[in-house]
């Protein structure tokens, strides 16, 4: 709604409009004038004054009782939780890595295992498709005695 | 005068001085940072108050005194109303407070802006609660400055009238 320039607002409209308007120079010395001759409007300057701070502290009484709300229950309880999210998410994660890896290693023994066993081949030994374990050379090796053949096999 | 005393007599007076304040600056902001400062001071110079006198005038005093030395400090914001003219308006403020069911106004007027349309809440709460100015206002909104102007004027009839309406129901 655009105020008509022209149009000339009487002083209880300055008196109302001065604390939320920009009033010209000649309006607020209208204003001015009409404050030091007119106990009435002084009256009414003094009440919209009133609504102007009930209205700033009905805002700012809204705006404590959900700053309490907020300190007291949600912002530490969310921050702890959105900590502790954080950590168990972390460990979380590490725990399947883990799994996945144990999970990976074993079937893949498994899966080898089977398979030889399908193609008839002994359980798999560190030394298995060579002849016997390897001996480093030089090193002594006991004979067993009570074997009925000496230790041979 | 005890501290206990000199508070109580500032509680009673505060609102006069907020109103007093708020004419002086039209800002809510600049207005609480002074009166902190009046409190400051009205509690260091607690030993000069003549008890014979009122109180009031002497708070408004010391008001008046933080208020020069920020519009000193400050030169590019000058006050809009000049201090002959706050000095003339001064009583009003401490009757409108006077004799008055503030609790029950500020319940009423609780009441009554719940009733206000959505458009007007919104320029309400842009305006009391995150304290823009009606240019900023309008720029958040992609509004003239004319229309926040207008819907303000509009919204704060339409207030005064429902909490009249209301603490005149209450009234036996």
């Amino acid at each position: 709604m655009r105020r008509p320039r022209h149009r000339v607002r009487s002083p209880k409209e300055l008196a109302e409009a001065y604390f939320h308007e920009e009033l010209s120079p000649a309006e607020r010395e209208r204003l001015t004038s009409s404050l030091r001759e007119d106990a009435g409007l002084v009256r009414r300057f003094a009440e919209v004054a009133r609504d102007e701070i009930m209205l700033f502290e009905l805002h700012r009484a809204a705006e404590g009782a959900f700053d309490r709300a907020s300190q007291g229950v949600e912002t530490p309880c969310w921050a702890t939780r959105r900590q502790g999210r954080r950590r168990s998410g972390l460990v979380l994660w590490a725990a399947t890595v883990a799994a996945c890896v144990l999970v990976g290693l074993v079937g893949f023994r498994l899966g080898g295992a089977a398979a030889r066993e399908r193609r008839g081949e002994a359980f798999p030994v560190p030394w298995a498709g060579r002849s016997s374990p390897s001996v480093p050379s030089g090193s002594q090796v006991s004979r067993c005695d009570s074997c009925s053949d000496g230790g041979r096999t | 005068m005890d501290s206990d005393e000199l508070l109580r007599l500032f509680f009673a007076e505060r609102p006069a001085l907020e109103a007093y304040l708020l004419a002086a600056t039209r800002d809510y902001h600049l207005t609480e940072d002074l009166l902190q400062e009046v409190a400051i001071v009205l509690v260091r110079k607690a030993e000069e108050y003549d008890t014979s006198r009122p109180f009031g005038p002497w708070a408004r005093g010391i008001a008046r005194r933080e208020l020069a030395s920020y519009l000193r400090a400050r030169a590019d914001e000058a006050a809009v109303l000049d201090p002959e003219t706050l000095e003339v308006c001064a009583p009003a403020f401490e009757t409108v407070w006077l004799g008055e069911h503030t609790e029950a106004r500020k319940a009423a007027l609780a009441e009554c802006v719940e009733t206000v349309s959505d458009g007007g809440r919104k320029v309400l709460e842009l305006r009391y609660h995150e304290r823009l100015s009606c240019p900023e206002i309008a720029r958040a909104l992609g509004r003239t400055v004319q229309a926040v102007y207008g819907i303000l004027k509009r919204v704060k009839n339409a207030l005064r009238e429902c909490v009249e309406a209301r603490l005149g129901e209450a009234r036996p």
